[in-house]
Order: structure tokens, then C-alpha cells, then sequence
């Protein structure tokens, strides 16, 4: 059964959107549209669990992707994502979307979803994109100090390619390239939050500090976990600004956004001993952040520090579930380095730091999480060696990952990989350390 | 008289001196006290640096990637080039194979601070800065180096010695000889090559072929530029193929449609447009 049913009115919408999209360049007298680029992605990917050897993932995505251009200003971007899966993974829930950005197939195992559909025009310096799209900021690499505008997808945990999985979102963005100072402003009318793992699912977060301090016991089938509405698209719209400037060689930013925290908070909504009612609610905050960017030599230093003066959190009590607002400080250093022999090297740390109140929060006061990755290519490219730690030190768990893809032609390319999660299970890779697992996937690009 | 024979003493303090002099001498260095630069050479390697530039130069780049099994590789990208007061831009936006479509490299390389250079990869939505490559390392898979695309067949003069040679005449054309060789081992360690042999034709200032030797003085590369077309008042290579000898790699680059482009638009080398995709050039 599929998770929600989406009312026709609101399935309706993203089709009146592409409708649009194609017809007004043509409305305000742009010539006719003209493909720029169009390409496909067909992959699959199936991985076994490390310790039991069963399938673990199987899952089958195509994703098509077309660039149109209508005379010298107009550009249109859709992107769409057809995805299939038959395992213990999922395909992640879909009930903290907002009504507009649910798949328009949303079957069991199957969905259709639009992963981009964004319609810009240029004014000089000036570029306005209205529709669904992703709004990247920050300059590190998965870490999110400052780059919170966008939700990701949670369904994988961190065990995909590229981090984070960013969730477009309706809304519109301006920017201004100017000589100097460069802006960028968005606001996204579209309530939509993180995508977790559905319930039950492998990557289900069970770490009590994921869970407002509730024990993992504590499952779907002695507690009913419901999520917030997340129809409010005026209420719950999330804005920020970003200004940005070159200082000699360096890159600055300073940015400010405001908006419901991708996060959610536990609430207690009924108490009723035979199944209390507990609600994933995403309280808005504020963050006020900076970014830092400078080459030197063969490496690339990036900082990033971010405030957040309202964080909600839960807290340990007598009363379950009971919260309280925090300061809340975050703050990356990481460098990118071009090592002898062709070895790339990227290496982070980040602190996330939680002020102290009456009563102590159920996650640390501070996490420290370091990332180590190195890569190099073989062979013209042809073959890709991959290796990355991610790990807490504060929590003492982590993820190994190693994986090679070869690349048989320009359009086919496999790649086997190994993900090993450790740790105990009230920590962030802890808690999925049975997940552990070997992998292999294909991808045709065409 | 009797001769004197040299004692063990002495003996072993003329192999410790011939072993310091053969050390100072670097095997990076090959036959260093036999090569010296003329004026001719010198003359002849500095028309070729200050050869004229195109404010701006767009085309299709089409790049043939061959390994030593003979499998190919293709790649075309739309490049833009400008050089103006000492900075040379280029940018290259791939357009196939899909699976790099969109991927965009742009540089900024300048004579007198540290080159600068950025990466846009689409499946991370963001551009990324780069850290200085070396001169030395192999530029997006190809054979060539991301010191031979920036250099544009110009060898820069703060790194090269050289020596012009005779005249020879190769299918109708008279070539002259130009050798160089690296300035210091720090130079050939930064370029990757220890010395070259090219043969110039000295109407365009433009190699035909070049032999690069590894700072190890074994046989590294030959690029041979089979066509080159004046764009704008510089010549420009349209057509050139480089050779790795020790990998059995070949590159083939041509380029379509090159045109001259005098005003080319500043956000084509403007890391932020990247993410917009291929720019619109009149």
C-alpha cells in the first residue's frame, strides 16, 4: 500500500507547472524551445548485508534529465526519477514531503517523482528561477553547517555516492552576479522536510538520541509515530539569503536563512498507556552562518561556522518527551588535497555543539564527526579507487567504506564497493551497525 | 724513481670525492655539463612565448582517448579561451558522453600569483575550487598535461633553456630544431619533463612536433600537431594527437567551428555561472 494518498487537486499541480514551464517563454515571445542537453541514467543497485549474506537492497532508478532553452534568456531544467525497489531498504517515507512534492506514482514498491522542474530567466547579472529546485550552499562536502536550506534523503543513511541527497522544493530563487558582491535569495513554499527510512526499514533511526531519548523498543507496534501536516506552504515557507565575496584568492560568505528544521522534534500528542501517540514535528529556526574558501597551493582550505539561536531539542525529564530551545553552534574545517601520484585527498572535522540548560538534551552536548577520503584513478580513468572513513568521535562508532567502478565504456559502469558500520547502538552509525554491507551496482548513462 | 702508488688511504678518498662529484651531478640532469643554451635558441624559444594571443577563442574541443588495447574513448566539450593582461582563461564545458555532460573546468591561470581553478560537477549541484594542480598532472584523463593546456604549445621561458639546431626539411615545409631543457630540477620536477626536441616552423612560431623527455631522460610523450588556423591575429592548433611512450596511451584532439570571439561575455569564466550550463556565445 502506498504511504499517503495525495489528493487529485494537489497531484494536479505539478503537471500545471510543467504546462507553464514549456509555455510561457513562448507567452512572452521567446523563438522556440531548443534542446541544449538530454541525458538518461539507468541503475541498479543490490547490496547484501555483511553478516547474513541476504539482499538487502535491490533497487532499480531511471532518471531522465533535459536542458531546453527558449531564445537568449529563457532556460527550462526538468528532471524526473523513476524508481523500483524489492528489499529492506525502501524507497524511504514520503509522509514528510509536502502534498506538492509527492510522487505522482506512489505505489508499494514503485514511484514517480520530479526530481527538478525549474524555469529561469536572466536580467543582465541577474538570474530568477521559479519552480522545484535545490538551493546548495555551504562549501564542505556532506558535513551541513550552512548548507540547511535543502532536506536530503535519509533512506541510505549516508551510504550513497554523492552527499548530501538534496530534495528540491517549490519555490524561487534570485541571484545577482555582480562585479563585487554576489547575492543569493530563496524562498521555498514548500513545507517539506528530511526524508527518513519507513518504518521498519534498515536505516529506521534507532539511536535514542534520534528518538527524543526513547529506548529503540519502543516501535511502531507499541507507540503510533505520526508526522506534523506538512500543508502549510506560507507558514512553514523557508527563506535565506546568502552574500558572497572574494577577498584577494579567498572566497567569503555570510548568510542568513529561516525556515522548519529538516530535524524532527518528538512531541507526545496523547499519552494513552495502550499506544501513545507521538508526533515528528520540525519547529522553525534561524541560522546565521559563514563561509570561508582559500586555495593555497595544492590544497583548498574550507570553514564553515553557523548559529542557531532557537535550536528545539529534547530533553531528558520526568514528563516524556519534553523539550526545551537551545543555542546551538556548528562550525567545519576541512581541506581538499592533490597529492603526489594522482591521490586526492579530503579531509573534515565538525563540531555540533549544544548550549547547556535545567536539563541535560537526550542527544551530546557537543559531536565531533571527522571524515577522511582519498580517491585516485587509474588507467586514462578507466578504473576509480574510492576509500572513505566517517566517524564520531564523541559517539566512538563509524562507517569504512571502500569501492572501485570501472568504467567498461561512456556509457556503462559498474562499481563494487564494501560499507562496514561500527559502534555501539546508541550512536549515529552505531545504531545501524547490522547494516553493514557489500554492494555492487551498474549504472548506463546514455 | 719509483712511482708512488697510492696508498689505501688515498684510494678510498678519491672514490669518496668522485662519488661527491658524480652525486652533485642529478641523474635528473642529464649531461649537464655538455649543454648550453645559444642565442639563437634563446631568440627562438622567446618569439614562440610571446607569440600572439586571441582575447577570446571559442570551438568544439573533440577528444579521442585511446588506450594501449586500442580501446577508444570519446569526449567533446564547447572550450572558450581568452587571454588579456597576463591571465589566460579557459573553460570547458563538456556536452558528451553523457555520463560527464555538464561537467564544467574552468582556470584562471596567472603570470604573477597562483593559477586558480574550479570544478562543476552536476551530480553535486555546487562548483567546486580546485587546488593548484601541478603542472605535471594528467588533465581530465587525457595524455596531456595541465601545463600543456595552459602553455598553448608556447614553452614558458622561466622554465626552459634553449638551443636551436639546423634547418631540416619534412613534407615540403623547412622546420628548424629547437631542443630544450628544463632551467632547474625544480622546473622539470613542476613540468614533468627534463627536456624536449621539437621542430618549429618558424612562419606561425608553431611546434609541428615535439619529443618530451621525462626528468628522468627517457622518452615521455610526442605530441604532433597535424593543422593549425589562424583565429583572430594567433595561430592556434586545430588539430594535434600526443603519444605517451611509457603507458601506450594516445590522445587525439581536434577542435570544430573555431571562431575568433573579441568580446567575449565575462561570465563565461565566471566560476559562479558554471552551474547555469553551456553559455550563450553570439
Amino acid at each position: 500500500m502506498p504511504e499517503t494518498m495525495t489528493p487529485r487537486s494537489t497531484r494536479l499541480m505539478p503537471m500545471v507547472a510543467l504546462g507553464l514551464t514549456l509555455t510561457l517563454p513562448g507567452l512572452t515571445g521567446a523563438s522556440t524551445l531548443e534542446t541544449v542537453t538530454q541525458r538518461s541514467e539507468l541503475e541498479y543497485w543490490i547490496g547484501a548485508d555483511g553478516e547474513e549474506g541476504r539482499i538487502a537492497l535491490s533497487r532499480l532508478s531511471f532518471r531522465p534529465s533535459i536542458q531546453l532553452r527558449a531564445g537568449a534568456d529563457w532556460d527550462i531544467d526538468i528532471a524526473g526519477r523513476l524508481e523500483a525497489a524489492y528489499d529492506r531498504t525502501g524507497l524511504g517515507t514520503v509522509r514528510s514531503f509536502s502534498p506538492a512534492s509527492r510522487p505522482l506514482i506512489d505505489e508499494q514498491h514503485v514511484r514517480l517523482d520530479i526530481d527538478r522542474l525549474v524555469i529561469s530567466r536572466r536580467f543582465g547579472d541577474n538570474r530568477l528561477s521559479i519552480g522545484k529546485q535545490t538551493v546548495p550552499w555551504g562549501v564542505l562536502d556532506g558535513l551541513q553547517i550552512t548548507d540547511r536550506f535543502d532536506p536530503v534523503r535519509r533512506r541510505d543513511f549516508v551510504l550513497t555516492e554523492v552527499r548530501p541527497e538534496r530534495l528540491a522544493r517549490w519555490g524561487l530563487r534570485w541571484r545577482h552576479d555582480g562585479e563585487g558582491l554576489r547575492a543569493d535569495l530563496a524562498v521555498a513554499f514548500d513545507p517539506t522536510v528530511n526524508q527518513l527510512a519507513q518504518s521498519g526499514d534498515r536505516f529506521e533511526p534507532l539511536a535514542p538520541r534520534l528518538r527524543g531519548g526513547l529506548a529503540a523498543e519502543f516501535d511502531s507496534t507499541t507507540i503510533d509515530l505520526r508526522q506534523s501536516d506538512r500543508d502549510r506552504y506560507w507558514h512553514d515557507a523557508t527563506w535565506g539569503l546568502r552574500l558572497s565575496h572574494s577577498l584577494g584568492r579567498a572566497d567569503v560568505s555570510l548568510l542568513a536563512l529561516s525556515g522548519p528544521d529538516t530535524d524532527p522534534l518528538l512531541r507526545l500528542i496523547s499519552s494513552d498507556p495502550q499506544r501513545p501517540v507521538i508526533e515528528l514535528d520540525y519547529p522553525r529556526r534561524k541560522l546565521f552562518g559563514a563561509t570561508l574558501e582559500v586555495p593555497e597551493g595544492s590544497r583548498v582550505w574550507r570553514m564553515e561556522l553557523a548559529h542557531i539561536p532557537d535550536q528545539r531539542v529534547n530533553t531528558e525529564s520526568a514528563a516524556p518527551l519534553s523539550d526545551d530551545r537551545r543555542g546551538r553552534t556548528l562550525a567545519g574545517l576541512g581541506m581538499d588535497w592533490n597529492a603526489p601520484e594522482g591521490w586526492f585527498v579530503n579531509a573534515q572535522l565538525a563540531l555540533d555543539h549544544i548550549e547547556g540548560g535545567r536539563l541535560d538534551a537526550v542527544r551530546p552536548r557537543t559531536d565531533v564527526i571527522t571524515t577522511l577520503r582519498a580517491q585516485r584513478g587509474f588507467l586514462q580513468e578507466e578504473l576509480r579507487w574510492r576509500s572513505e572513513l566517517l566517524a564520531s568521535l564523541s559517539d566512538g562508532d563509524g562507517a569504512l567504506r571502500s569501492s572501485i567502478e570501472w568504467r567498461a565504456n561512456d556509457t556503462l559502469s559498474l562499481s563494487v564497493g564494501a560499507d562496514w558500520l561500527f559502534g555501539t547502538r546508541k550512536g549515529l552509525f552505531g545504531q545501524y551497525r547490522d547494516a553493514s554491507q557489500l554492494w555492487l551496482r551498474t549504472r548506463l548513462v546514455f | 724513481m719509483l712511482e708512488r702508488r697510492p696508498n689505501r688511504m688515498s684510494r678510498l678518498a678519491l672514490l669518496m670525492l668522485s662519488m661527491l662529484v658524480l652525486g652533485s651531478t642529478r641523474a635528473d640532469e642529464p649531461s649537464a655539463q655538455t649543454w648550453l643554451e645559444n642565442p639563437e635558441g634563446l631568440a627562438l624559444g622567446q618569439m614562440i612565448h610571446a607569440r600572439p594571443a586571441s582575447s577570446g577563442r571559442v570551438g568544439i574541443m573533440n577528444f579521442r582517448l585511446i588506450n594501449k588495447r586500442g580501446r577508444s574513448r570519446e569526449r567533446a566539450a564547447l572550450m572558450a579561451h581568452s587571454e588579456i593582461e597576463g591571465t589566460t582563461r579557459v573553460a570547458i564545458y563538456f556536452s558528451s558522453p553523457a555520463s560527464i555532460q555538464n561537467t564544467v573546468f574552468l582556470s584562471h591561470e596567472h603570470e604573477a600569483q597562483e593559477d586558480d581553478s574550479w570544478l562543476y560537477l552536476p551530480a553535486t549541484e555546487r562548483v567546486r575550487r580546485l587546488p593548484a594542480s601541478e603542472r605535471a598532472d594528467p588533465f581530465m584523463g587525457t595524455d596531456l598535461s595541465y601545463g600543456d593546456i595552459r602553455d598553448n604549445f608556447r614553452f614558458p621561458v622561466e622554465h626552459w633553456q634553449f638551443r636551436a639546431g639546423e634547418r631540416v626539411e619534412e613534407a615540403g615545409r623547412e622546420l628548424r630544431v629547437l631542443q630544450g631543457r628544463a632551467q632547474s630540477s625544480e622546473s622539470a620536477r613542476e613540468m614533468g619533463y627534463g627536456r624536449f626536441e621539437a621542430l618549429i616552423d618558424e612562419t606561425s612560431l608553431f611546434p609541428v612536433r615535439i619529443e618530451y623527455f621525462d626528468i628522468h631522460d627517457q622518452a615521455l610523450k610526442q605530441v604532433t600537431v597535424s593543422r593549425i588556423g589562424q583565429v583572430g591575429e594567433a595561430w592556434t592548433a586545430l588539430a594535434f594527437e600526443v603519444q605517451n611512450h611509457q603507458t601506450g596511451h594516445r590522445t587525439e584532439v581536434f577542435f570544430e567551428d573555431m571562431r575568433y570571439v573579441p568580446d567575449l561575455s565575462e561570465r563565461v569564466f565566471q566560476p559562479t555561472a558554471l552551474a547555469d550550463g553551456l553559455p550563450r556565445i553570439p
